[in-house]
């Protein structure tokens, strides 16, 4: 008789509105975060609809079945399943303790991941920038090598057309002279040019470098708004702690109270009556 | 006991199926709907006796912690006051000190969430109020947030269904099991006076008188009458009206006075307090009056004392006249056990009269026990 698939469906099982109580959205949220496919239906709904899917497939399965008969095992179906339902979470407030502390931490958790990540994030521009600053220090170095070493070729490279074409002309001591001031006056400019882009070169370096540091002061500032966002929770010290019970276990009455027989009653028929309450509040 | 049996029948019915399950979940392994995480054992239980009043809540719990609030619970009424009072909402002294901005509430008018269905508007208001008030007790009993929280709520004996239902949803919000029981019955629970005593609870907008012998107090068994801590601030004001109509002064100037010199002793000492005359203060002795208004609730609360006492067996009445314990925070009033005594001799032909230590955590205490005395397996019931 277990076959509720295939019954038609079934009296009152038209879709769930909403939920009334924020105690039914836990709950629900704790049914989602458990991957249930139990996570659309209230828990009254789904008790309701149980009751009904069991009177059904009895109905169907038996002839004549008393009414008492019919209700008495619906009851017993759908105690089974509230304690079913409720003992599986172990909750604490509404929530399985795992889910609880998990939501408490988010938050702690949240920052000290933002925090771990602009630490990273510091880190790894700081290494770049030196990295950066080292690789320039080089560059400019090899930068001035290269343009004394280029620089000498190509002077001599001058120097050497222009003796070539002074050589080709009638020697004369007023050629000397002139071929002196071109000679100096020429390699004088070229180098000038030279020094100038070097000079270009060098200047853009700059402006690199500035911008990094421009974006490491930006990170620090960051970090340090993480770290007193960090210094202001801790303040809150309450947000996770609390004051310890001075009990570790459910207690009950003492065995060698004095009056533990007539207090046995009392606590049981307290206990009736809100249960009768609570089972009209569900 | 039939009710033990049942019980006993369910318990063995719900391990039953326990059982069933465990052993389907062994063979199958993967895909049940059952999980086991039975983590309950590395956090402790925390214990709270509440006891929900008209003027004052209280909560007595088992990490040590003691804390009152008066009932009441006020919202900000437009943006600009929530920005000045920088909350959203305000309990107790705080609330009443601001009421003026506020959209007030005192949730518990007569011991009943009231939510009259005439004023939809005020029933919602008086909810919630109700249930922020009932958030706001348990925070302040500063639980962890990794035990586990059993309440028993101390509610007026006559609190209504409706309201009941109310304060169990409300709790259920932050707890994670809850019972509600009489407020008279916890008071003497946590005196151990379980056999024979006539309970006198006085609070604010009234009296539960309450006849404990040996099992849980029936409907039978409690009265509520009106004769209490606004009563005796309404004999206040009409009397000091009437004496000196030139005095100027409010209800919570009358409460704050009488809190702090009642009596009705014979002998008292003089009463001399300061009222404003044409906004001058101006001092007025005020020792009768006083007295005659404190005194004006023993007459009523004795001859409700009378009606649980004839009406129970004869053989025990005497037993019962002989232990008559005064509690609540009306109980205070100086010299009243010797005064209901006395009138009891007048009129009873006799009694005894105990007024309980702690006025202000009697209930919460009593709730307190109670939960520690609760069996495990019926807070996981009502889970
Ligand atoms: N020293 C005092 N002398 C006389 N009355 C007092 C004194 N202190 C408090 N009260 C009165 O006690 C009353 C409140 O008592 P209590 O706190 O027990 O009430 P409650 O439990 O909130 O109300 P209720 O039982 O009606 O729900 C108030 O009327 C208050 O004025
Ligand atoms: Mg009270």
């Amino acid at each position: 008789m277990s076959n509720a698939q295939s019954t038609p469906p079934l009296d009152g099982a038209s879709p769930d509105g909403t939920l009334s109580a924020g105690n039914d959205a836990e709950r629900r949220q704790m049914m989602a975060n458990n991957g249930r496919n139990l996570n659309f239906i209230g828990n009254s709904r789904l008790l309701a609809v149980l009751g009904a899917a069991v009177r059904h497939a009895v109905r169907r399965n038996f002839d004549d079945v008393a009414d008492e008969v019919l209700s008495e095992v619906a009851e017993t179906t759908l105690r089974g399943f509230n304690h079913l339902l409720k003992n599986q979470g172990k909750a604490v407030r509404g929530l399985p303790v795992k889910e609880f502390v998990k939501e408490v931490e988010a938050s702690k958790n949240e920052i000290l991941k933002q925090r771990e990540q602009a630490r990273l994030e510091l880190n790894r521009l700081t290494r770049e920038l030196e990295n950066r600053q080292a690789e320039m220090r080089h560059e400019r170095e090899a930068m001035v090598q290269d343009q004394n070493v280029d620089g000498a070729v190509v002077d001599g490279q001058l120097a050497d057309r222009l003796e070539e074409l002074f050589d080709s002309m009638e020697q004369t001591e007023e050629l000397a002279q002139i071929r002196e001031l071109v000679m100096s006056a020429a390699l004088e400019t070229v180098q000038q040019e030279r020094s100038k882009a070097l000079d270009e070169k060098l200047r853009k370096h700059d402006s690199e470098v500035a911008n990094y540091q421009r974006r490491i002061s930006k990170l620090t500032e960051s970090l340090s708004r993480t770290e007193a966002e960090i210094i202001r929770l801790a303040g809150i010290k309450d947000i996770d702690t609390g004051v310890e019970s001075i009990y570790r276990q459910v207690q009950g009455l003492s065995e060698n109270d004095d009056n533990a027989e007539s207090k046995k009653e009392m606590m049981m028929a307290i206990f009736e009556a809100n249960l009768s309450l609570q089972d009209k509040v569900a | 006991m039939s009710n033990t049996k049942k019980v006993d029948t369910k318990k063995e019915a719900d391990a039953e199926l326990d059982h069933v399950v465990e052993t389907e979940e062994a063979s199958q392994s993967a895909g049940t709907i059952m999980q086991s995480n039975d983590d309950s054992k590395d956090h402790g239980v925390l214990y709270l006796g509440i006891d929900l009043g008209t003027s004052r809540t209280s909560v007595s719990s088992s990490n040590g912690v003691r804390e009152t609030v008066a009932s009441y619970v006020g919202y900000p009424k437009d943006v600009v006051s929530r920005k000045l009072l920088k909350k959203d909402v305000l309990f107790g002294d705080e609330a009443a000190e601001k009421r003026l901005s506020l959209d007030f509430y005192r949730p518990l008018a007569d011991g009943v969430i009231d939510c009259n269905e005439d004023d939809m508007a005020n029933a919602k208001g008086n909810l919630k109020a109700a249930r922020d008030l009932i958030g706001e007790i348990i925070r302040r009993a500063q639980p962890r947030k990794d035990e586990l929280i059993y309440a028993v709520i101390g509610v007026p004996a006559q609190a209504s269904i409706h309201s009941k239902e109310a304060i169990i949803k409300a709790a259920k919000e932050t707890v994670d099991s809850v019972m509600l029981c009489s407020e008279p019955f916890s008071v003497a629970y946590g005196l151990d006076m379980l056999d024979d005593v006539l309970v006198i609870d006085i609070g604010a907008g009234t009296t539960d008188l309450c006849r404990m012998h040996g099992t849980m107090p029936e409907d039978s068994d409690q009265i509520t009458v009106t004769y209490a801590g606004d009563y005796v601030d309404n004999q206040l004001m009409e009397r000091i009206k009437e004496a000196h109509p030139e005095a100027q002064f409010s209800v919570n100037m009358i409460k704050a006075i009488k809190e702090k010199f009642s009596n009705v002793a014979e002998d008292m000492p003089p009463v001399i307090v300061q009222l404003p005359v044409k906004g001058k203060p101006t001092d007025f002795d005020i020792t009768n009056i006083m007295r005659d208004a404190c005194n004006s609730i023993v007459a009523p609360l004795v001859d409700g004392l009378g009606e649980l006492v004839s009406s129970f067996d004869p053989e025990f009445q005497e037993r019962l006249k002989n232990r008559v314990l005064l509690a609540g925070g009306g109980s205070q009033i100086r010299g009243l056990d010797i005064a209901v005594e006395k009138y009891m001799q007048e009129h009873l032909g006799g009694g005894k009269v105990i007024k309980t230590e702690e006025a202000m955590y009697g209930g919460s205490n009593g709730a307190l026990k109670i939960a520690h005395d609760m069996p495990g397996d019926f807070w996981e019931q009502l889970k």
